[in-house]
């Protein structure tokens, strides 16, 4: 009796360990964690002092430029980050009564019609607007009232160019090229119902025709031996030949600024590129800013989309998120004046005929190419 | 009789509340917005799902690969469970924490090693499996053998050998003794692990999404496309009542089951006395089977060296990615140790209802287990558009831990329920009888018999919390990001560079939950060793 005593004991006192470590951990998280980590009791803002950016997870804030910004105005800039483009804007639909945020950042030209149709941004005059390069402009003219087009990248085809010279082969030089049998399995793009890229590749293949050719196009490319993964990621880093990982396919759908990107990856290793980009039939995508209608702090979240027009925060954007700025004469730096491509005619397609569009491609091509 | 009655309502309350609002209104709230837009019923959206063929395939393909997946864990499961338990050859505590691991791994983690190992340039890429329903098959296996093994293993190693003994003196052939005597005593956590394992295989999302590929599609990534990508909220809605029903019905088999199996038994804890021979065969194949679970890994580690520790810097330098990756691991850390003790509290509580059939069991069963049978992004837009009354909840620091112990709190319940029904009624009586307080029964009979599951169950849901993504994607403050959403954000980056990092981190993450799972083998067989010193 007695024994079972003591052996209980020691039971509940195995399991107190257990208990006040865990109790531990949770209150010396709270404690040391509170300035550091706002899982600890979070502390309401003074009105207009603080602004949050809602923008994609893939986004990497330049280094040290909201600092600028905070330095400027007193205003601190919290960024929020969640999924990719589209759930992005898809949750400012579905939040509208309360927004998560100040300002939404990172919706694209193909998905800007949802938020444009269900009003979640608030009409702004933008300052701004006569800093856009006239070519950015004129595109969105009836836009501007409520978004502004930050930056843009080229989705272009992209090629492993030691790959093709040890194989003795040509790169490609359009799309077109990539139905040849020599090129048969030798390619990989990005799903468009799961990434961003892919969406951009695919709109690239249907064109300002809209026909139905685009079908043939991919029944073709499916039979040459096209491989298609989730996300750029897998793609560009994994079954690349030219990226991180070990792969086997020298052709990629990725970025005019891949190759400039190619080189800082590199972290020093690489003096110039070892892939080069398409420069045909590429498409244009642009990503928008915008203040969110019902938001907290409405007039910090203007200046705050000003600001990101601003040259600071323009010139801080290729080298950190490898796109294009749009405001114009903004420098680019050397790299990209060295290495990026440029495409002759970037396709660009009316943002309403992408948004009437976009779901009915997605459904299209995945029955083509799932099934 | 009225005290009892009383003390069992308090903790059903509380929890009925407490689920209601988190759980069950968000869940409401997504599910309307889709089906009920500007108050009038769609109906539309509910039979075209039903008549859709594309829809119908999906539906096939997902039940099919879940329940392959299930009927393969706990096949695998069983004899390794029993061999851990009842054989107990030299290091089985080691294989026994190389089996949870890969349970608290996030997929984003699992999902690099596979491919890295299936897919391009991988050193079984010949077998061809990636995009393959053999993959999600052995993935979802690798994920939740760890379950199988610890829930029916707790239980197993409680059961009374000499019951066999007795089985087997009385003439018993072995089938018969174990027909008669073990599975009715283990039968209740066999479908108790089952029905777990199949409510993650059912909603599961990056396993499919990352190793699936084109072609498999499930409910749940089917949920998530037109939730996010196509925000149409009306057939994602149905798709979730759908969901939902099939879960439901499962949910009402296996609660029947279990109920109707609760045996009493004495606790006994005895190593088998197995020839040597037997026993190294046993030896032989639980560590061939280890080094088959550490493979992935093992990956993960040798792409986290791969440049001589230079992921491991890049995790503090905060100018590279404009954050510190390593911050994420407090930020975990803290979030999961809260979550520990949110999930143990309410997967005790619920425990003592279920486990003792109080009034309204049955309901608070499902609805404990109802977090992990929706959909994650079902749950994750549902907080979104549901928590901002009376009160803006969504920034709140205590959401992200609430949301990790909802995931949790199913699996302490289901860990604890079998230990808590094998308690025999009369101990309970015997003490009452004397003079024990309702409290001090429930402390010094209950809480004690509990104490070993209850280790397992917190170690499970530190570690369910450390890997929790789905939900917490959706809330997370993300400038902090925890640990999976942290390696998912540097997967996702461009740059051999971050794609180092995230290896590194994972290995961080590895480390921690191996820790973990070492903590609570050792306090678990602690406590059973001396309670079999003692008997």
């Amino acid at each position: 009796m007695n024994r079972v005593g003591v052996s209980r004991a020691r039971q509940l006192r195995a399991a107190a360990v257990v208990l006040t470590a865990s109790a531990i951990a949770a209150s010396c998280g709270s404690s040391s964690g509170a300035k550091l980590h706002p899982l600890g009791p979070t502390v309401k803002p003074k009105p207009e002092t603080s602004v949050t950016l809602l923008t994609y997870s893939a986004f990497t804030p330049p280094k040290g430029v909201f600092a600028l910004f905070t330095r400027d105005t007193g205003i601190r800039v919290d960024v929020l980050q969640q999924g990719d483009g589209g759930s992005l804007i898809n949750q400012a639909v579905l939040t509208r009564d309360h927004p998560q945020g100040d300002v939404l950042y990172g919706v694209d030209n193909t998905f800007l019609s949802v938020g444009l149709d269900s009003n979640v941004f608030a009409p702004t005059a933008f300052r701004s607007i006569d800093a856009l390069a006239p070519a950015h402009r004129d595109l969105f003219a009836e836009v501007l009232k409520s978004v502004m087009p930050i930056d843009y990248g080229d989705v272009c085809l992209n090629y492993d160019i030691a790959w093709f010279s040890k194989h003795k082969l040509a790169p490609p030089a359009s799309r077109q090229d990539l139905l040849l049998p020599k090129y048969k399995g030798l390619t990989v793009v990005e799903n468009p119902a799961t990434s961003s890229t892919g969406l951009a590749f695919l709109i690239a293949t249907i064109g300002t025709q809209q026909d139905q050719g685009w079908k043939d196009y991919w029944r073709s490319l499916k039979a040459n031996g096209v491989q298609v993964v989730d996300d750029w990621t897998t793609a560009y880093e994994t079954e690349f030949t030219g990226g991180g990982g070990k792969g086997t396919r020298p052709i990629v759908v990725s970025y005019a600024s891949s190759p400039p990107a190619d080189v800082v990856f590199s972290e020093g290793k690489k003096t110039k590129p070892s892939i080069a980009a398409v420069t045909n039939d590429c498409f244009r995508q642009y990503e928008f800013a915008g203040v969110l209608k019902g938001a907290k702090h409405p007039t910090a979240a203007a200046r705050l989309v000003e600001f990101m027009m601003s040259a600071p925060f323009q010139a801080a954007l290729p080298l950190s998120n490898y796109v294009f700025p749009t405001r114009a004469r903004t420098a680019l730096p050397l790299i990209f004046r060295q290495f990026a491509a440029v495409p002759e005619h970037p396709l660009t397609i009316d943002y309403v005929v992408l948004g009437r569009h976009r779901s009915n491609w997605i459904r299209d091509w995945t029955s083509l190419m799932g099934g | 009789m009225a005290v009892r009655r009383w003390a069992s309502s308090i903790p059903n309350l509380i929890l009925t509340v407490g689920l209601g609002y988190f759980v069950v209104w968000p869940l409401v709230a997504i599910i309307g917005r889709g089906l009920l837009p500007h108050s009038h019923l769609r109906l539309a959206a509910v039979t075209d799902v039903f008549t859709d063929a594309r829809v119908r395939s999906v539906f096939g393909f997902t039940l099919w690969q879940s329940l392959l997946s299930t009927v393969v864990a706990v096949a695998l499961g069983l004899p390794i469970a029993y061999g851990l338990e009842r054989v107990r050859p030299r290091g089985a505590g080691v294989v026994r924490v190389l089996l949870t691991i890969p349970f608290a791994l996030p997929t984003v983690v699992v999902g690099a090693a596979f491919i890295a190992e299936f897919g391009a340039g991988g050193p079984l890429r010949s077998w061809q499996w990636l995009h393959t329903t053999t993959i999600i098959v052995v993935a979802h296996v690798y994920f939740n053998l760890g379950v199988v093994v610890r829930v029916v293993g707790t239980r197993w190693r409680e059961f009374d050998e000499q019951l066999i003994d007795a089985a087997r003196m009385l003439g018993a052939n072995r089938v018969r003794t174990f027909a008669s005597v073990t599975w009715p005593a283990i039968a209740g956590s066999v479908v108790n692990a089952a029905a777990i394992v199949w409510l993650f295989c059912l909603t599961s999302f990056g396993v499919i999404t990352t190793l699936g590929g084109l072609t498999k599609t499930t409910i749940e990534t089917e949920i998530f496309r037109l939730t996010t990508q196509e925000l149409a909220l009306d057939r994602a809605a149905a798709l979730v009542v759908v969901q939902l029903l099939t879960v439901g019905i499962v949910a009402v088999v296996c609660a029947r089951f279990v109920g109707s199996r609760a045996v009493a038994g004495e606790h006994a804890a005895r190593s088998l006395v197995a020839s040597r021979r037997s026993r190294r065969a046993w030896s032989v194949s639980l560590w061939s089977l280890a080094a088959v679970m550490v493979l992935p890994m093992l990956i993960v580690v040798q792409r986290a060296f791969e440049t001589g520790g230079g992921g491991f810097a890049a995790l503090r330098d905060s100018s590279r990615f404009g954050w510190r990756p390593i911050d994420s691991v407090a930020t975990s850390l803290q979030s999961a140790a809260w979550a520990t003790l949110f999930s143990l509290a309410m997967g005790t509580m619920a425990a003592f209802i279920v486990g003792r059939r109080a009034p309204g069991w049955r309901a608070l069963n499902a609805l404990t287990t109802l977090p992990i049978a929706v959909s994650a992004v079902t749950l994750g837009f549902g907080f979104l558009i549901a928590l901002d009354r009376p009160f803006d909840l969504r920034d709140r620091w205590f959401l992200v831990p609430l949301a990790q112990a909802f995931v949790a709190a199913p699996i302490v319940l289901r860990l604890l329920v079998p230990t808590m029904q094998s308690i025999a009624p009369q101990l309970r009586e015997v003490a009452a009888l004397l003079g024990a307080s309702p409290v001090r029964v429930t402390t010094s009979i209950d809480i004690a018999i509990l104490l070993p599951a209850l280790a397992t169950a917190a170690a499970f849901a530190m570690a369910i919390s450390l890997g929790e993504f789905g939900a917490t994607s959706f809330i997370a403050r993300q400038n902090q990001p925890t640990m999976p959403l942290a390696i998912a954000r540097l997967l996702g980056r461009p740059g051999i560079g971050s794609q180092h990092a995230a290896f590194a981190l994972s290995f961080v993450m590895i480390a921690i939950i191996g820790a973990l799972a070492i903590f609570a083998g050792t306090v678990q067989s602690a406590a059973s060793r001396r309670r079999g010193m003692f008997r």
